[in-house]
């Protein structure tokens, strides 16, 4: 399984480095414009994107064909999909901690405390949106997938924002914010069912394709 | 001591299918899979290699089923398509780093030096490789495990004459040793006259024939005459026939023509286009 996520490391590479700048780059112009948030997102989302850049590399070269001729079972090739993409998501969140921290310094945009629930939110938002993608794209390919992916993320968006707009009208009481603090670490964990029922999801897809 | 056996293989693919196809390769020999684009020779390399899930049939490869010991059975087989199959940002090297923690019997030294060899750069991307580059490298990354059994499927097809000629060197060098064995589909028979010690012909999905490459040659004669002469010979020797430049050419079956109709040798192709032709 280690040779497979290789492959993909080596595969997505090249595309990394580029997107490290441009990461470096948003990050600048979000602290100078007080949008440290959305910093915080991008570092964790640019981790959990380059899985899906990883199926369309396969996709373009028509890899699972010559994959699947190696001696490597069909479960462990879904299994190293699955170990990238937490290895993304909580390497891209780990990785670039200190660099927003230090960032922070100089910009004060948000305290540390805020900083640590937004990246649990945002890591568990990036694992779900992984969970719901990658049985998509491996049933429909990224190129459909992708239309359908909008469809499965737009909804709930929508609604949550919705929801957000109006809490008042609907009278609907927020938790308090220890309790919100704590669902927020939280968070990553809880979504460690939807990345494990979407691994067994995936598996029987990938069991019944052919190449 | 047949290496792979395919046992009435059935499989719809759309509204193509393969139908009760059946063949043996056995160990130290090189059969070439014949026929049309589109006949089916890549689909029954796809269902050997359970790409392809088949309807019916049996296949052992190495007297294993291709499904039950799949992961075992890879280990000694070296497939190449008639791409590469690889990401494009991946080099050499960075294959290398991988098949080693892939293959149990990966072996570097071996690797480089054939990349050497060849002239296939280790630290260039695969997307700046020429076809013939990649073509070169995709059986260098089958052979670099030492495998018993190379699957091939159209290998050759688009490459010039001379990479050809390298590949087909680099064929009969891996069937110096008697325990190796090729399955090689092709619509370029004249790499498969140069190699192939048995020819299996599809044909819309069915197996025309099986037979060793020296026999199919001796057994049937290409004859070439007038239209009034073509009437002499007997209908049931008739494999094939076209009309040429002096009347008409026939593929017979040389045992049911008199000694004194002059045959000349047919080549595999000429075999294949008057079998699909029909009498």
């Amino acid at each position: 399984m280690t040779a497979l996520i290789m492959k993909d490391l080596y595969a997505i590479k090249g595309q990394m480095k580029s997107a490290i700048y441009l990461l470096l780059f948003f990050m600048v112009l979000a602290f100078f414009f007080d949008m440290g948030p959305i910093v915080v997102m991008f570092a964790v989302l640019f981790g959990s994107l380059q899985v899906m850049t990883s199926f369309a590399f396969d996709e373009m070269s028509k890899w699972d064909k010559y994959g699947l001729t190696l001696p490597v079972s069909r479960r462990k090739i879904i299994a190293s999909k699955y170990v990238l993409s937490l290895l993304l998501t909580i390497g891209s969140a780990v990785s670039l901690t200190p660099i927003i921290l230090l960032f922070n310094l100089f910009f004060r945009s948000f305290s540390t405390d805020e900083l640590f629930s937004m990246l649990c939110v945002i890591s568990a938002a990036a694992l779900l949106m992984l969970s719901v993608s990658i049985p998509i794209f491996l049933k429909f390919g990224t190129q459909k997938g992708r239309f359908f992916l909008f469809a499965v993320i737009f909804i709930p968006v929508f609604f949550t924002s919705f929801i957000s707009e109006n809490v008042a009208r609907f009278s609907i009481s927020l938790p308090s914010v220890q309790t919100l603090k704590l669902l927020a670490y939280g968070a990553p964990f809880f979504m460690l069912l939807p990345l494990m029922l979407s691994y067994l999801l995936s598996i029987k897809i990938y069991a019944n394709k052919e190449f | 001591m047949n290496v792979l056996e395919v046992k009435n293989l059935s499989k719809k693919i759309g509204k193509f299918e393969l139908q009760n196809i059946s063949f043996e390769l056995q160990q130290g020999t090189v059969m070439g899979l014949i026929g049309q684009n589109g006949a089916g020779k890549s689909s029954i390399i796809r269902c050997i290699l359970n790409l392809l899930k088949k309807t019916s049939g049996e296949i052992t490869i190495f007297s294993k089923d291709h499904v039950q010991f799949e992961t075992e059975i890879r280990e000694d087989l070296g497939i190449v398509f008639d791409e590469l199959h690889i990401p494009e940002q991946l080099t050499a090297i960075d294959l290398d780093g991988i098949y080693k923690r892939v293959y149990g019997r990966w072996d570097s030294e071996f690797f480089f030096s054939q990349l050497e060899r060849f002239d296939v750069p280790k630290y260039d991307k695969v997307k700046t490789m020429s076809r013939g580059m990649k073509m070169k490298l995709a059986i260098l990354l089958a052979l670099s495990h030492h495998p018993k059994l190379l699957l091939l499927d159209e290998p050759t097809s688009g490459l010039d004459p001379v990479v050809r000629d390298e590949m087909l060197d680099v064929l009969l060098h891996f069937m110096e040793d008697e325990t190796h064995s090729i399955l090689f589909s092709s619509h370029i028979t004249n790499d498969l006259e140069k190699i192939a010690d048995t020819i299996t012909f599809i044909h819309k999905g069915e197996v025309l024939f099986t037979e060793t490459k020296d026999s199919l040659l001796y057994d049937y004669g290409l004859w070439k005459g007038s239209n009034e002469q073509a009437t002499e010979i007997p209908t049931h020797a008739i494999v094939g026939k076209r009309p040429s430049a002096f009347g008409t050419e026939l593929l017979v079956k040389r045992e049911y023509v008199s000694p004194a109709f002059s045959l000349e040798k047919p080549t595999i192709e000429e075999i294949m286009v008057f079998h699909v032709k029909g009498g």
